[in-house]
């Protein structure tokens, strides 16, 4: 019987990974951890945001009971969540079918198709908000222009202007911006896919549709549900968008809780409430994350 | 000995990071001046300089050059003193940042709302004695100086500058071709839009969010007994003459909105495109502001402009929107050198000269000059002797911070029947309430 010395190796404690990571950790804790906790006791005062720290009030939980009561929470909560439900399904079905396009067929130019998908995540919003609102505009837009010339003179409308387009016009443009990031996500993870699964498929006689719905999209589930979950909280803070389109309007059609907070904090002059906003909004978008996460460990 | 050079390296740069953090978070202390990296003891500079730093809402071209004016004047006079401008977007939240964080401005030129905010929150100084001293009041036409102060009586914290008004400038060719003459009442109003419109024309630019307003504002005043109109903007009374007002105001608005005298589907146009589309030479009218009055000058178009007329009876006093739009305040926190500075600022900006800069730039200044030998733009001459014979009304959407987009979204509500004329006016007035 061999008798194996086990040699133990020295477990001692490094100090040296902890000083790597302290510089990282303060910065952290300096700029996103402290002002959190600003925000949580700030949402208790009535703080207008001008008055000196040291003369606000607190008044308890006035400021969430004003929210939960008032119309302008409700009406964005709705907005969100419409924004949920359209910008996070549409542009993943629509990455997830031009990436398997991309990938599987024999389309030349791959390369320079995924750079041209991914250029709308390299220019800013700004730009793409001039962009889309010179294509909306209702008086010389490209949009109500090219309807005219084919004769749906119908359906030209102030598309930013009208209750029922203003949301889903703001969400087309936000569907253009989304997908191509989806399709370059997507390409890495149909590519890192065994393709002898596809070639057992095909012996077996399955044909490409089938291969897509029975190899390819339970592969890659795990990238779904990351995009998923990313793309639910990127809707319950959408605001750039709103904010340079719209302001919410017409009406309160494209209200969403960000723009709310924005307009209550610091156009309003009530910081306090806006904190409160702030909270109830980090508050939900935790939830529908851990409800989110939970529903994917059962899967 | 690779492994060890690796490391030192890697403590290295995790210390400079660490020191550069350090550093950071320990800058020079800001007293009136924002951070230049230089040295400081007190209010002084090193090389004995003092910090001016002021904040307006004037940053455009035409405007800076004026600034510029002045402050070359004050450089000379103060050759010890820098001078900071972070005049530009977003000011009033510049300003309460600043103020709130304990630096402040030196000098702020901005509107009604935001001196409100400062004067409330305690930073702005007592004016006063200044203004009997140096006679600012005097140099005012009748009642601008008084504007401002109205909130605190016996007090003065603000001094206007330049009036804001509302007037409706008018295609004088459209106007020749359809035989239509200045309106001077409301129904002359409706009547101008209905021609224009009957004859293929364009009543009237509109856009999504603020022409409504002002024309709700505008008629509003006129409405309304003046008296109730000045408790309201002063948030001491909301009566019941106001909220008639307000409604029957919004309804005569709606009716030309539905009657299709404004451009098709302007709920969707910006504000900043509506000179732009007037120029296209299509439509009769467009109730804009002074701010735009370069821009329809040089529309290429024969543009004239008349003030909107209110009122039901062209004998009665027509209030139109055109209050002293902004107006200067010094921060409490100056020191002397900073207060000398202040006071010659504004009284280099309400001097002959300068007044005779913002007339020409297109600006109304609210001084009781002679300004006839000016050679100011026939179109500026035109609307001074327009709003000439009228009354000064308010912005009603400065009546709180906030108020505006409320003002403008319940409005839209009402304007696409969504919601009543008394929905709007309650939702507002519980704004108003606060």
């Amino acid at each position: 019987m061999l008798k194996t010395k086990l040699r133990k190796k020295g477990t001692g404690f490094g100090v040296i990974p902890y000083v790597f990571v302290f510089p990282g950790m303060l910065l952290f804790f300096l700029i996103a951890v402290v002002p959190i906790f600003q925000t949580i006791v700030l949402s208790f005062t009535d703080w207008n945001g001008v008055t000196a720290l040291d003369k606000i009030n607190f008044i308890g939980i006035d400021n969430y009971k004003t929210i939960i009561s008032g119309q302008e929470f409700m009406a964005a909560l709705k907005n969100n969540i419409i924004w949920a439900v359209v910008s996070v399904t549409i542009p993943i079905a629509i990455g997830l079918i031009q990436a398997s396009v991309i990938v599987n067929s024999n389309v030349k130019f791959k390369n320079l198709f995924q750079l041209l998908l991914f250029l709308p995540q390299i220019l800013s919003s700004m730009i793409m908000s001039i962009m889309w609102l010179a294509i909306y505009d209702p008086a010389s837009g490209v949009l109500n222009a090219v309807l005219e010339v084919i004769g749906l003179d119908s359906l030209v409308r102030p598309w930013l202007g009208d209750k029922d387009t203003a949301i889903y016009a703001l969400l087309v443009m936000s569907i253009w911006m989304a997908y191509g990031f989806n399709t370059i996500i997507y390409c890495t993870a149909i590519r890192a896919v065994d393709q002898t699964m596809y070639e057992a498929a095909t012996l077996d006689g399955a044909n490409s549709l089938q291969a897509f719905f029975r190899i390819t999209i339970p592969s890659i589930s795990k990238t779904t549900t990351t995009l998923l979950l990313l793309s639910l909280i990127g809707a319950f803070k959408v605001f750039d968008v709103v904010y340079q389109m719209t302001k919410g309007g017409p009406g309160y059609y494209t209200y969403v809780i960000s723009y709310y907070l924005y307009q209550t904090a610091f156009t309003s002059n009530k910081i306090g409430l806006g904190c409160a906003i702030a909270v109830l909004l980090s508050i939900l978008v935790f939830v529908v994350s851990r409800v989110f996460l939970r529903l994917r460990k059962e899967d | 000995m690779n492994k060890r050079f690796k490391k030192l390296m890697a403590m290295t740069i995790v210390m400079a990071m660490v020191i550069a953090t350090a550093l950071m978070g320990c800058g020079k202390k800001d007293d009136g001046g924002k951070s230049t990296g230089t040295v400081t003891d007190g209010d002084d500079i090193t090389q004995g300089k003092t910090e001016f730093k002021f904040i307006s809402a004037m940053a455009d071209a035409e405007r800076t050059e004026i600034i510029d004016f002045v402050l070359d004047q004050l450089k000379e006079k103060y050759p010890n003193v820098t001078f900071v401008n972070e005049s530009g977007e977003d000011y009033n939240n510049k300003a309460k940042l600043a103020f709130s964080s304990g630096s402040g401005y030196a000098l702020v030129f901005t509107d009604d709302l935001g001196l409100t905010a400062l004067r409330e929150a305690d930073y702005l100084l007592e004016l006063s004695e200044y203004i009997a001293e140096r006679g600012w009041e005097d140099r005012q036409l009748e009642g601008a100086t008084d504007f401002y102060n109205q909130r605190t009586p016996g007090e003065k914290y603000s001094v206007g500058m330049n009036y804001a008004p509302v007037v409706v400038y008018y295609n004088k060719e459209i106007f020749s071709e359809l035989n239509l003459s200045i309106p001077t009442t409301i129904d002359e109003y409706e009547n101008a839009l209905k021609i224009a419109t009957e004859n293929g024309y364009i009543g009237a630019e509109n856009c999504k969010d603020n022409i409504n307003g002002w024309y709700i504002q505008s008629l509003v005043q006129n409405k309304a007994p003046f008296e109730d109109v000045l408790q309201w903007y002063y948030l001491e009374n909301s009566s019941d003459n106001m909220k008639t007002a307000f409604i029957e105001s919004s309804e005569i608005v709606k009716k030309w909105s539905d009657a299709g005298y404004f451009r098709k589907d302007y709920e969707g146009i910006d504000y900043g495109d509506v000179p732009t589309l007037f120029a296209q030479g299509n439509t009769a009218m467009s109730l804009d502001g002074n701010w735009f009055l370069y821009e329809y000058e040089n529309t290429g178009l024969d543009v004239g402009v008349f003030a909107f007329p209110g009122v039901t009876d062209s004998s009665e006093d027509n209030y139109i929107i055109n209050p002293v739009d902004t107006a200067f305040a010094i921060g409490k926190q100056v020191d002397d050198t900073q207060l000398a500075v202040a006071l010659d600022f504004i009284d280099l900006m309400l001097s002959p000269e300068t007044a005779e800069l913002w007339l020409e730039k297109g600006s109304i200044p609210s001084l009781d000059y002679d300004f006839d030998d000016l050679a100011a733009s026939p179109l500026t001459q035109e609307l001074l002797a327009a709003i000439q014979d009228t009354k000064s009304g308010f912005y009603l959407d400065n009546v709180r911070p906030g108020f505006l987009d409320v003002f403008i979204k319940e409005m839209q509500l009402f304007l696409t029947g969504e919601q009543s004329a008394e929905d709007m006016w309650n939702r507002i007035d519980e704004y108003w309430h606060g």
